[in-house]
């Protein structure tokens, strides 16, 4: 093994400078997973796990991130049809959870094929956007396939359901969208039609309609929808400046529900305080940064609709995790990427993460001589 | 629309829009880092001391009630505390027998002879597993790596007497009200007042498996043991009385 100043080589593979970051806050993850369950779970059964995923996701790192940027384009329907077929099957043949049937499980392993799809669902868009570029301003033309190609993937989530991830890919579609040269006004109309919708889902499940209004008034539902939103305040309140040590969080360990998973923000915050926490959130604003240094630079709307659409895909639903400790929104089931307890989250992450790696390589290949004659 | 040339940079205008994406983004950030401030740094008492005032659980600490005793101060009554095991059996059967079976071999150590047939006929009520614990019982309950929560050792107190009938009659009779011994008969009751003590109170964070959290365990009154009386009368010692 040879370390390079830019990476770390391993058995022909490359392990790019950012990936090693990303290594870093994952293993962060690891001891935050271990914080949050060493009293219910002493043999840090989920935190080795983690460890395990972690290894698998930076061996899909090493292996994804060093194709060429054309693989990606010339290979998408495949990725389509490994990805979309999986979420498809999965109303069928997976698991339910929590009343959401969204998982493959064999032997104690879960996989979560939504999130797998999100770094393909990208790639989909940025295709998309490549084919409609000469037309983005057309309502028909320009404007609906991209939505079709949003509603394919978003369909068999809602069937699920999983409004959390849902709101993901809604996020990442309009950014994408709205970005790459899209008017506002299609998302703006977009949105207001969506609004029966929303009111016919609360009324089919009134769970989303409880926790609409427990955010809007956690303390008059403070024994059922309430309850998570008002341990989040006590849990992050008790951690204070500095927090308390690793091993004496009170609030996350006496009351916080998913403290590994849905709650692992509040969890750290309690036993990191505030000055440990922070860095999370400027780790976020630092890949939203680099996914706008890259963007700007990339030469095709293909690769800079995809590194776009991952970078809006993993920062917006950090912020939305975040956002949801924060009483800021109400709880959406949704994990801190590369942090948060989950197989599937972690390994999609870093599959995701190597897709940018692989396609900035764009921004340093000198462009071919132009055609005269386009 | 401009028609682009695949390998030409994006437009100016996309560019535009992904710098105002980013700001959003930060703004978000900053609204996040804000509202992070004021649970953990400005407010922190706001949130946290409603939460601290349900979770806890107020406590009595029963005081030793004093001892009667004779002249030369052999003792005539007097109390000792002592323990029980107690398990809540889960109404799942299920959930009960995983539960009988992570503690099985202690409760074998403990001389407790619970089977499965036992556990299925106890879902969903309180079975008593051990009467009185001695030292020894209760230091192999400490080395139970991690008790379920539905398992509690409860103490009480038990107020012993010298072995005369005659001499019974004379002393007296307690009643346990609220863990408390309280002299209702006799000698008992005539010393009460000194024999009683003065409860101690505590306070202490419960986790939602009922369980203390040991750290945040508070006393907020000292517990006074009662006085020991000595009455004008003597008795001869008896072997075995030993308090």
């Amino acid at each position: 093994m040879t370390i390079r100043l830019r990476g770390i080589a391993f058995a022909g593979l490359r392990l790019p400078p950012a990936g090693i970051v990303y290594v870093l806050v994952s293993l962060w993850g690891c001891l935050a997973i271990y914080a949050a369950t060493r009293h219910n779970d002493p043999d840090a059964h989920f935190a080795l796990r983690q460890v395990v995923w972690m290894v698998i996701g930076v061996a899909v790192l090493m292996v994804v991130s060093g194709r060429r940027p054309s693989f990606y384009r010339n290979t998408l329907c495949w990725w389509i049809v490994a990805t979309g077929i999986p979420l498809v099957a999965v109303l069928f043949l997976g698991i339910r959870v929590n009343g959401m049937r969204g998982w493959f499980a064999w032997h104690g392993v879960f996989l979560q094929p939504s999130e797998f799809a999100k770094p393909v669902f990208a790639m989909s868009l940025g295709a998309i956007m490549e084919k409609t570029a000469s037309r983005r301003r057309q309502w028909l033309r320009g404007y609906l396939p991209c939505l079709f190609c949003a509603v394919a993937w978003v369909l068999p989530i809602a069937a699920q359901p999983d409004f959390g991830t849902i709101l993901v890919y809604i996020l990442m579609f309009a950014v994408v969208y709205w970005v790459m040269g899209g008017p506002l006004r299609h998302l703006v109309a977009t949105g207001a039609g969506t609004i029966p919708l929303i009111a016919l889902v609360c009324w089919q499940h009134p769970y989303v309609a409880n926790r609409l209004a427990a955010y809007i008034s956690p303390d008059a539902w403070a024994h059922s929808s309430g309850w998570h939103m008002i341990q989040f305040r006590r849990t992050l309140a008790s951690g204070g400046l500095f927090g308390r040590s690793l091993s004496s969080g009170r609030w996350s360990d006496a009351y916080l529900p998913l403290g590994y998973s849905d709650s692992i923000f509040a969890t750290a915050a309690e036993t990191m305080g505030f000055v440990g926490v922070l860095p999370i959130v400027i780790l976020i604003v630092a890949l939203v940064a680099y996914g706008h240094y890259r963007v700007c630079r990339l030469p095709s709307p293909f690769t800079s609709a995809t590194v776009l659409g991952i970078v809006a895909g993993l920062a917006g639903q950090a912020f939305i995790h975040l956002s949801v400790n924060l009483g800021l929104l109400p709880p959406t089931g949704l994990t801190l990427p590369m942090i948060s307890y989950g197989g599937s989250s972690l390994v999609s992450t870093f599959l995701a993460l190597g897709i940018i790696e692989a396609l900035v390589v764009e921004d340093v290949t000198p462009a071919p001589p132009t055609d005269p004659t386009s | 629309m401009t028609q682009l040339n695949c390998r030409q940079a994006l437009p100016e205008s996309m560019l535009t829009r992904a710098t105002v994406a980013l700001f959003l983004f930060v703004l978000w950030a900053v609204v996040i880092t804000v509202r992070l401030a004021q649970f953990m740094i400005v407010q922190p008492e706001r949130f946290l001391d409603p939460g601290m005032s349900r979770s806890l659980y107020y406590g009595t600490i029963p005081p030793l009630r004093g001892r009667l005793l004779d002249r030369d101060g052999t003792p005539l009554a007097w109390s000792t505390r002592v323990f029980s095991l107690h398990w809540h059996v889960p109404w799942d059967k299920d959930a009960a027998l995983h539960e009988w079976r992570s503690f099985r071999s202690v409760l074998a150590t403990l001389g407790c002879g619970l089977n499965e047939e036992g556990v299925l006929d106890a879902v969903g009520t309180t079975v008593e597993l051990r009467r009185e614990l001695d030292e020894a019982s209760i230091a192999v309950l400490e080395t139970f790596p991690d008790p379920p929560g539905t398992v509690e050792l409860e103490s009480r107190l038990v107020r012993h007497y010298y072995p005369d009938p005659k001499l019974r009659r004379i002393l007296g009779e307690i009643e346990v009200r609220d863990g408390i011994e309280l002299g209702v008969s006799g000698m008992e009751q005539t010393h009460d007042l000194l024999l009683r003590g003065v409860p101690g109170r505590y306070s202490v964070m419960r986790d939602r498996r009922k369980q203390w959290i040991p750290e945040t365990w508070r006393s907020l009154c000292d517990m006074r043991p009662g006085y020991d009386v000595y009455l004008p009368l003597r008795v001869k010692k008896v072997e075995g009385v030993n308090p």
